[in-house]
C-alpha cells in the first residue's frame, strides 16, 4: 500500500462568510450545516506563506455597522519565539 | 459555529452549524450576522496562532477518501519547508500497530510507517510516543503518522465530514477505519489520521 501525504496551503484564521439560506443537512446528523459563500484572507502573511514573520497574522473580531464591517486583525510582531 | 433557538432558553435546539473544507484548520473564534437583501449571512472569523499547514492523507488503496492530519512541531523535516517545500511526500506503508517493540519497525526502512497511539489524556499507554517515533527513526522510516486513539481523533472533531460535500459518504459516528484495509493490518479504532511527521 502506498500513502501520500499533501499539505495544505498554510494559513492564519481569516473572515469568512456564510450564507444561512444554503443550509442542508449534508452528513444527515439533524444538525444543518451551513456553506461558505465567501471570504477574504488577502492582508499579509495571512495565507501561502511557511513560516511567516513572527508574530500572529489572524483576524479576531469583526462587526458591521450598515454596509460595512470592520474587523480587528492581529498584524505585528506580537510575540517572538526565542 | 452554532446557532441555537433559545426561544425556550431553558431548552435550546442546535439549528445549523457553519462547516469546513477537508484540511482547513477550522479555528472559528468570533462571529457577527448580517442581514442583506433579505439574505443573512455569517461573517464568521478563524482565529489561528500559528499557520503550520494541515494536512491531507491518502492511500492507494482508499481511492479519493482523504483523511485529515495535523502535523508536530516537534518533528525534524515538516511538510512545505526545506526539502519537503512541495508539501507532498509518498511512500509505502509499513504498520507497526502499537509500536512498542522494536521487531515492529522491522522492514520499516524508507517507509511511511503507521504506528497507533493511544491518547494518555484518556488511558494509559502502552508505551510513550517518544519511544514510538525512536524506533521509527531508527529503523529508517521516511514519515511517521500517529493514529491517535481517544476521543480527540481529528476525524471527529473536523465533522460532519473529512471528505467533500460531493463524495461523502460516511455518516457521523462511522468511523473511517471500517475503511483501512485488513491487508494493512492496521487496527485504528478511529482511522488513520491524526499526527504525523517526517
Amino acid at each position: 500500500m502506498k500513502v501520500t501525504l499533501k499539505a495544505q496551503p498554510p494559513s492564519f484564521g481569516f473572515l469568512r462568510i456564510f450564507d444561512e439560506a444554503t443550509a442542508e443537512d449534508i452528513n444527515e446528523d439533524g444538525t444543518p450545516e451551513y456553506e461558505q459563500v465567501g471570504h477574504f484572507s488577502d492582508l499579509a502573511h495571512v495565507r501561502g506563506e511557511f513560516k511567516a514573520p513572527p508574530g500572529f497574522w489572524t483576524i479576531h473580531n469583526t462587526e458591521v455597522l450598515d454596509e460595512r464591517a470592520y474587523a480587528s486583525w492581529s498584524g505585528t510582531a506580537s510575540w517572538r519565539s526565542t | 459555529m452554532l446557532k441555537f433557538d433559545i426561544s425556550e432558553p431553558e431548552n435550546p435546539i442546535l439549528e445549523g452549524r457553519t462547516s469546513y473544507d477537508p484540511g482547513a484548520d477550522g479555528d472559528a473564534h468570533s462571529l457577527t450576522p448580517y442581514d442583506a437583501g433579505g439574505t443573512r449571512y455569517i461573517l464568521q472569523n478563524d482565529e489561528d496562532g500559528f499557520n503550520l499547514p494541515g494536512v491531507l492523507a491518502s492511500t492507494s488503496v482508499t481511492g479519493d477518501e482523504r483523511y485529515p492530519a495535523v502535523q508536530q512541531f516537534w518533528a525534524p523535516t515538516l511538510l512545505s519547508r526545506g526539502s519537503l517545500a512541495s508539501g507532498l511526500l509518498t511512500g509505502r506503508a509499513h504498520d507497526a500497530r502499537n509500536g512498542c517493540f522494536g521487531k515492529r519497525y522491522v522492514g520499516a526502512k524508507n517507509k511511511v510507517v503507521l504506528i497507533n497511539v493511544v491518547d494518555p489524556f484518556y488511558a494509559q499507554q502502552p508505551c510513550g510516543v517518544g519511544k514510538q517515533v525512536l524506533f521509527a527513526v531508527r529503523a529508517g522510516a521516511k514519515a511517521v503518522m500517529l493514529n491517535l486513539i481517544g476521543p480527540d481523533d481529528p476525524s471527529r472533531i473536523t465533522a460532519p465530514d473529512a471528505r467533500t460535500r460531493s463524495s461523502s459518504t460516511r455518516k457521523r459516528g462511522e468511523s473511517p477505519s471500517s475503511r483501512w484495509p485488513r491487508s494493512t493490518r492496521s487496527p485504528p479504532r478511529s482511522g488513520p489520521d491524526c499526527r504525523m511527521g517526517s
